[in-house]
């Protein structure tokens, strides 16, 4: 009977926690920690947002003129 | 009246849930405990129960096994998208779970204390999701009803639920809508190919199930999508772990209704669309959705015995239940997915009992942990012998419900897939197990916690909302021929279709790769053109 319930238990803990919802939740903080990561282009500084219009139009005219 | 049943069905709720909010007598004024409200809705889903039945019931040919009561009217006519409705022995016992358990639902929802309107009206609005999913007979319109389901789950969790509601409720919709996304690529392509094929666009599930072909490869992977978002809803072993959470954070009439009827819809959806659409796909993955069936099962089973939370404890054992119900249908043959929609009734029967009675004790003492229980046989004998009554059901003692269902299932499926069949059968052993041991240790004993012993028995309403279940525990394990002899011809005539239409699959798959063989010896200039 022991090892049954052991096994019960670690199959609880360890596979359906542990693994499945792991991978669930990792897939979540996925998603989160990407946010993070893209937040910090969010300054709300509009100097900021002009200086990467200005580079983008840079970027976008230089290609053309390669291509 | 009859050529319009099935939309009086469908939207008699909604109407209730706006009523409810039109009306002045249930506004906060005027009814402050929602008691006002109760009531309507109660009448609300008793009439729709009363409805079904007497209609159903009496109207409906046990003989014809196609669809019956069908409504055809074109919706989006620009895209091919009717508002198609139709009911055949597959579907009419889940409209009638539907129906039947929504009363006892309303019921159950004394032990919601705020906004009791807004709660009721949810309710309302999914048993109108619900009844659709069931009835729609065109593949757009099941998807709108399958998506629409969600929203008021949503709710219902995410503000009357437990402590961990919002991660629930969020873990809920968006494992389910990823599932149904897939399916939602895999419905367009199914459409798109039979515009390409026969020139007409249309959603309507006949005109796509006779006149469209796929290749086998076509097949794998629209059934593979199919799959997981049904898989994803049953739920079916990986992709369970949605369900403890969503059932035990929900409040109990919430749970109530997603373990009694929410998780069928996935099966249902199988049986109704993949399978269908998709037959060879379907025999491929047999096997494989088998092993997970009886994987879920064990699995289920063993999990359930490890908890220390009743709920959660109860919720595993639908994970573990549902598994006997995919390992009936995949076994596909008439006795064991007859067994299977059976079984499927029955499971939203004793585990709908079941939820409610943990919600019984968690109304008098907010805890649900099983080590606060103990030796409530003697303070509350009524409750006790409910609790026994609906555990044996669980386990499927004979005499009981559950008892009729997997017996066919298990004699099924042997057929099919013995050892796999012989697997499952361990698990009802370990299902008596856990149960047995739940009720042990809550009931027999000593009362060792001092609450327990001012604990107050059942009253008359939770009475109430035991009592059907009750009857139909027995009712249909004593007498189940009605409800077998309703659902078995469409079983097996629709067995037979799909079986057609799998062999016809394969006959043009081999037809047009023999003669694009043939092609290929004739000399290039004849072949290729110039």
């Amino acid at each position: 009977m022991r090892p049954l319930e052991g096994l019960a238990r670690f199959l609880w803990k360890g596979v359906d926690q542990g693994v499945i919802d792991g991978t669930v939740n990792g897939t979540a903080s996925f998603v989160d920690v990407n946010g993070e990561i893209a937040r910090v282009t969010q300054t709300g500084q509009i100097r900021h947002y002009a200086f990467f219009m200005f580079l983008a139009t840079v970027f976008i005219i230089a290609f053309y003129m390669v291509i | 009246m009859s050529e319009h049943l099935l939309s009086v069905l469908i939207f008699l709720p909604l109407l209730g849930a706006v009523l409810l909010y039109i009306l002045p007598f249930f506004s906060a004024k005027s009814d402050g405990h929602g008691d006002i409200a109760r009531w309507f809705a109660f009448g609300i889903t008793t009439l729709t129960f009363v409805i079904s039945l007497l209609k159903l019931l009496f109207e409906f040919d046990g003989t014809n096994v196609n669809p019956q009561f069908i409504e055809d009217i074109p919706w989006i006519a620009q895209y091919g998208i009717s508002y198609n409705l139709g009911v055949d022995g597959i579907s009419i016992y889940l409209v009638l779970l539907t129906t039947f358990l929504m009363p006892i639902i309303v019921l159950a929802s004394h032990s919601v204390h705020s906004r009791v309107r807004a709660y009721l009206a949810n309710m309302l609005v999914l048993e109108t999701a619900m009844l659709g999913t069931l009835l729609a007979l065109d593949v757009f319109l099941f998807y709108v009803f399958w998506e629409l389901m969600l929203a008021p789950m949503y709710f219902i969790i995410g503000i009357w639920g437990g402590r961990r509601k919002i991660y629930a409720t969020l873990k809920f919709v968006l494992y389910t809508v990823v599932g149904s996304l897939l399916m939602l690529v895999a419905i367009i392509y199914v459409v798109w190919q039979h515009q390409q094929q026969t020139g007409e666009l249309t959603f309507l599930l006949s005109s796509l199930v006779s006149n469209t072909t796929f290749t086998m490869t076509e097949e794998l992977w629209l059934f593979a999508a199919f799959a997981l978002a049904f898989g994803i809803k049953v739920p079916i072993f990986p992709f369970h772990t949605w369900l403890p959470d969503a059932h035990v954070e929900a409040p109990t009439g919430g749970s109530v209704v997603l373990a009694g009827v929410l998780l069928k819809m996935g099966l249902y959806g199988f049986i109704r669309f993949a399978y269908p659409l998709f037959p060879r796909g379907a025999e491929e993955f047999a096997p494989y959705l088998a092993a997970l069936a009886v994987i879920g099962i064990i699995y289920g089973a063993l999990v359930a015995w490890a908890q220390e939370d009743i709920k959660k404890l109860v919720a595993y054992s639908s994970v573990s239940h549902l598994g006997y119900c995919v390992l009936g249908f995949v076994a596909f043959n008439t006795i064991s997915a007859t067994g299977s929609i059976v079984q499927m009734i029955n499971h939203g029967i004793s585990t709908g009992a079941l939820f409610l009675l943990v919600g019984v004790l968690y109304d008098r003492r907010h805890t649900r942990a099983i080590s606060e229980y103990g030796g409530l046989a003697s303070q509350v004998p009524v409750f006790a012998f409910l609790f026994l009554v609906f555990t044996l059901s669980s386990i499927a003692l004979p005499l009981t419900n559950g008892f009729v269902g997997e017996f066919l299932i298990l004699l099924g499926s042997f057929e099919r897939f013995p050892l796999l069949t012989l697997a499952a059968l361990s698990g009802v052993i370990l299902g008596a197990v856990y149960m047995l041991t739940l009720y042990m240790r809550t009931m027999f004993g000593e009362i060792d916690v001092e609450k327990n012993g001012k604990l107050k028995d059942v009253n008359a309403i939770e009475l109430a909302a035991f009592a059907p279940l009750f009857v139909v525990v027995f009712w249909i394990g004593i007498y189940p021929k009605p409800l077998i002899d309703a659902i078995e011809p469409t079983v097996a005539s629709y067995i037979e279709q799909v079986d057609q239409r799998s062999q016809r699959l394969l006959a043009l798959e081999e037809q047009a790769l023999s003669s694009r063989i043939a092609l290929s010896y004739l000399p290039s200039s004849a072949a290729g053109g110039q």
